[in-house]
C-alpha cells in the first residue's frame, strides 16, 4: 500500500549500493569517574542517496556516533567502512581523501564558525586544503556555493557575526559542500534555530540532496522533523540502537517499547488530537552511561520489563522485512508462544 | 470568569549603547481564573520580556516600562514599590524558568530553597516549613523526598531540578504561575512528565498558568487560549481551537505551516516563512510582519494594523480583514 510509483524505483536502486557500513562500533570515554560507554556496539548500513535519521534523548550517544563514524573520534572497537574502505584503519593520506567524501554540519552555528575569518576564508579553507581551485576560480567557486545555499555572492567578505542563526547554518552547509562530499553527517543542524527558520534550512538540505545526490546521516531529537526528512530512522537509547526501520513504518508501527513511548511523548500541534491522546509517560530518568543497567538498557523504565530483561542482552533481529528491533518481546526463544503479535 | 491578570497597552524598552530597543510595543491580553494561556513567538519577539515584566524582574535601568499597566487582581503591578513586589513574588505569583540549573541556587539545599518562601510569606516556623517542603517534593513526584530535601541541585537530574523548581513556585499556592519555556531544556520523555505534572497540579490547586513557548505542540497540549506575538506586538489571540483551525493572521498561518507533523506525508516540502524578524532597534512603521508576508499590501508598509475582533473573542492585527481588502483576502482564506 505504501509503495507509490515514485518510491518504487528509487528503493530498488538504493538496495543495490551500500555507501557506509558500521560494524559493532564502540566508543568509550575514560574519565576520572569511570568509563562512559557512549556508543556500545551499533551495527547498521547507510545506502547511497538515502537519509538515515538518528533520534534519541540527550546523552544517548547519537552525536558521539556521528563523530566516530567520521573519525573525529577514534573508535574503541568495531569498524566503519566507507565504500569498502576502513575509515579507522586509513593512513593520514587516505584519511584526507576520505574527508573529501565525508563532511559534517554542526549543531551550533555560532560556535562552529571562526569569528575572525571572513565567509570567503571559511569556505575557501576547505578548497585550499584539498587544492580544488585557486585564484579567480576559487572565488567563483565560493560565490557559487553561497548562491547555492541561498546567500548572496557579495557576502564573501563579511564576518560570521553579521549573519543570523539561519544564515550561519547556511554558511556551515556551504563549507561542507565546498569539497563536493558524497556523505554528510548533519548533527542537529536545526536545533538552535527558530521554528520559521528551521523549515528554511530543512528545505535547503532536501533540495541539495536531490541536486547533488548526497547521502545524509541526520541526527536530531525532534522526531517529527526526523520523520519528515529521513528514509529510514534508527532510535538510540543509552549507547545502543533500539529499533531501525523505514520511517513511515517506524512511526506507524513502533515495535520497541521505548520507540512507542518516545512517539507518544511528542506533543502534536493539533489541539483536537492532543485532547484525545493517551500518553505513555515513562517513569524516571535515563540511567548514567557510566553504569548502564544489566541486560536491556531500557529495562529500568520499560513498562513491559520481565525477568529475562535484567539478565540477557536483547538480540538485534529483523522482525519484519527491513524492520530491526532489539527487544525480548519479539524473541521467540524467550517469549515462546507469547511472542508479541507483530502488527 | 473573572480576570486574574490584565495587561493593558504595555510598552517596554531597553536602553542600550546602540539605542532604544523597543522590545514590547503595546500589548494587551488577559488571563482568567484557572485557565492556561500560551504566549508563542520566535526568539526576540518579546514573550519572555512580557513574562518577566509581570514579576517585575527586569532591572531598571536599562529596562523602562514606558507605558501601560499590568493589573493583577485589580492592582497595577507597575505602580508597586520593590518592597510591595517582594510580597507578591513567590506568594501570589510563582515562576518557573527555562534553565533549572542556573535558576536554582547551587549553594543552598533544595529543601531550604522551598522553605525560604514558606517562612517569609506564610510565617511558618522552620520545622513546619521543612515538613511542608517534603510534602511539596512528594507532590511533584520526587522519590525519597525527605532525603532529597537535604541535597543540593547538582545532585538532581534535569527533570528533577525542574520538578524542584515547580515545587518552589507552587509552595505558597500562587494564583498565577508563569512558566517561561519550562520544558525547552528537557528531553521529550521528561517534557511529557513535566507537562503532565503541571496539568495535574493545576487541576488540584486551580491556579492560572501562563506558559511561554515556541513549541506549538506544547501549546496544543496545554493551553486554553493563545497569544501569538511578533516583534513585540500581539499578532493574534484566541482560543486554542481558533488559533490552530482558523488562524486569521498570516504569521500564525505561516508558523503552523512551517512545522512538520507526524501525519504529514514524507517529501511534502515544508512551507517556511521567508526572511527574518525585524530589528527592534528600528521597528518598522507599518505592520512588523510586512517584509515577510506573502499577502502584504501597500497599506501594510505605512500603517500599523490594530487588533480587530474576528468574533468569539478572537482577535487579529491584520489589514486583510479590512473591508477594502476583501478581494485580497480570498487567497488567504484558503
Amino acid at each position: 500500500m505504501k509503495l507509490t510509483l515514485r518510491e518504487a524505483p528509487a528503493k530498488k536502486d538504493k538496495k543495490q549500493d551500500t555507501l557506509l557500513q558500521v560494524r559493532n562500533l564502540k566508543k568509550y570515554f575514560h574519565t576520572s569517574g569511570g568509563t562512559v560507554k557512549a556508543v556500545s556496539d551499533v551495527t547498521f548500513d547507510i545506502k547511497v542517496g538515502e537519509t538515515l535519521g538518528i533520534v534519541g534523548e540527550s546523552g544517548c550517544g547519537k552525536s558521539t556516533m556521528g563523530r566516530t563514524i567520521l573519525r573525529l573520534y577514534d573508535a574503541t572497537e568495531g569498524e566503519v567502512l566507507f565504500e569498502d574502505k576502513n575509515v579507522h584503519k586509513a593512513s593520514t593520506r587516505e584519511l584526507k581523501k576520505l574527508r573529501r567524501d565525508m563532511q559534517m554540519i554542526f549543531q551550533d552555528p555560532y560556535a562552529s564558525l571562526n569569528p575572525r575569518m571572513t565567509i570567503g576564508e571559511i569556505i575557501g579553507e576547505a578548497i585550499d586544503l584539498h587544492k580544488l581551485a585557486s585564484g579567480a576560480k576559487r572565488k567563483a567557486r565560493i560565490q557559487e556555493l553561497l548562491t547555492l545555499v541561498g546567500l548572496k555572492p557579495e557576502h564573501i567578505n563579511r564576518f560570521p557575526h553579521e549573519f543570523s542563526g539561519g544564515q550561519r547554518q547556511r554558511i556551515g552547509i556551504a563549507r561542507a559542500l565546498a569539497v563536493e562530499p558524497k556523505f554528510i553527517v548533519c548533527d542537529e543542524p536545526i536545533s538552535a534555530l527558530d521554528v520559521s527558520i528551521q523549515a528554511q534550512v530543512i528545505n535547503l538540505l532536501s533540495d541539495l540532496q536531490d541536486k547533488m545526490e548526497l547521502t545524509y546521516l541526520f541526527i536530531a531529537h525532534d522526531l517529527s522533523m526526523v520523520k519528515h526528512i529521513s528514509d529510514r530512522v534508527a532510535v538510540m537509547y543509552l549507547g545502543k540502537i533500539a529499533e531501525l526501520s523505514e520511517s513511515e513504518e517506524l512511526y506507524a508501527n513502533p515495535l520497541h517499547p521505548y520507540t512507542e513511548a518516545l512517539l507518544s511523548a511528542i506533543p502534536i500541534p493539533d489541539p483536537e488530537v492532543e485532547r484525545k491522546r493517551q500518553r505513555i509517560v515513562l517513569k524516571g530518568d535515563v540511567p548514567s552511561p557510566m553504569n548502564p543497567p544489566s541486560g536491556c538498557h531500557f529495562r529500568t523504565r520499560c513498562p513491559y520489563a520481565m525477568e529475562s530483561c535484567t539478565k540477557i542482552d536483547p538480540v538485534w533481529q529483523e522482525v519484519k522485512p527491513d524492520h530491526f528491533v532489539a527487544c525480548h518481546l519479539y524473541n521467540k526463544d524467550i517469549m515462546g508462544a507469547d511472542v508479541r503479535k507483530i502488527r | 470568569m473573572e480576570n486574574i491578570l490584565e495587561v493593558r497597552d504595555l510598552h517596554i524598552s531597553f536602553h542600550t549603547y546602540a539605542g532604544e530597543v523597543k522590545a514590547v510595543r503595546g500589548i494587551n491580553f488577559e488571563v482568567k481564573k484557572g485557565e492556561t494561556v500560551g504566549i508563542v513567538g520566535e526568539s526576540g519577539c518579546g514573550k519572555s520580556v512580557t513574562a518577566q515584566s509581570i514579576m517585575k524582574l527586569l532591572p531598571q535601568p536599562p529596562t523602562q516600562y514606558k507605558q501601560g499597566s499590568i493589573l493583577f487582581s485589580g492592582q497595577d503591578l507597575l505602580k508597586k514599590s520593590e518592597k510591595e513586589m517582594q510580597k507578591i513574588r513567590g506568594n501570589d505569583i510563582g515562576m518557573i524558568f527555562q534553565d533549572p540549573m542556573t535558576s536554582l541556587n547551587p549553594t543552598m539545599k533544595t529543601g531550604r530553597q522551598i522553605t525560604e518562601s514558606l517562612i517569609k510569606h506564610q510565617g511558618m516556623s522552620a520545622g513546619e516549613a521543612h515538613k511542608q517542603a517534603i510534602e511539596l517534593l512528594k507532590m511533584v513526584g520526587i522519590p525519597q523526598p525527605d532525603k532529597r530535601a537535604n541535597q543540593y541541585p547538582h545532585e538532581f537530574s534535569g527533570g528533577m531540578r525542574q520538578r524542584a523548581m515547580i515545587a518552589i513556585a507552587l509552595a505558597c499556592r500562587p494564583k498565577l504561575l508563569i512558566a517561561d519555556e519550562p520544558t525547552t531544556a528537557l528531553d521529550v520523555t521528561i517534557q511529557a512528565q513535566i507537562l503532565e505534572l503541571m496539568k495535574e497540579l493545576q487541576a488540584k490547586t486551580g491556579t492560572s498558568i501562563i506558559i511561554i513557548t515556541h513549541d506549538l505542540g506544547v501549546v496544543a497540549d496545554m493551553c486554553d487560549r493563545v497569544v501569538v506575538m511578533y516583534a513585540g506586538e500581539v499578532a493574534e489571540t484566541g482560543t486554542v481551537d481558533q488559533i490552530f483551525y482558523q488562524p486569521q493572521h498570516p504569521y500564525t498561518k505561516g508558523l503552523l505551516k512551517s512545522v512538520p507533523r507526524l501525519d504529514m506525508r514524507r517529501n511534502e516540502p515544508l512551507a517556511p516563512i521567508i526572511g527574518t524578524p525585524p530589528d527592534l532597534l528600528h521597528p518598522p512603521v507599518g505592520c512588523p510582519f510586512f517584509a515577510r508576508c506573502e499577502y502584504a499590501m501597500e497599506v501594510c508598509r505605512s500603517h500599523k494594523p490594530e487588533l480587530e475582533e474576528m468574533g468569539g473573542n478572537h482577535q487579529a492585527a491584520c489589514w486583510l480583514h479590512h473591508p477594502l481588502a476583501s478581494n485580497r483576502k480570498e487567497g488567504f482564506a484558503q
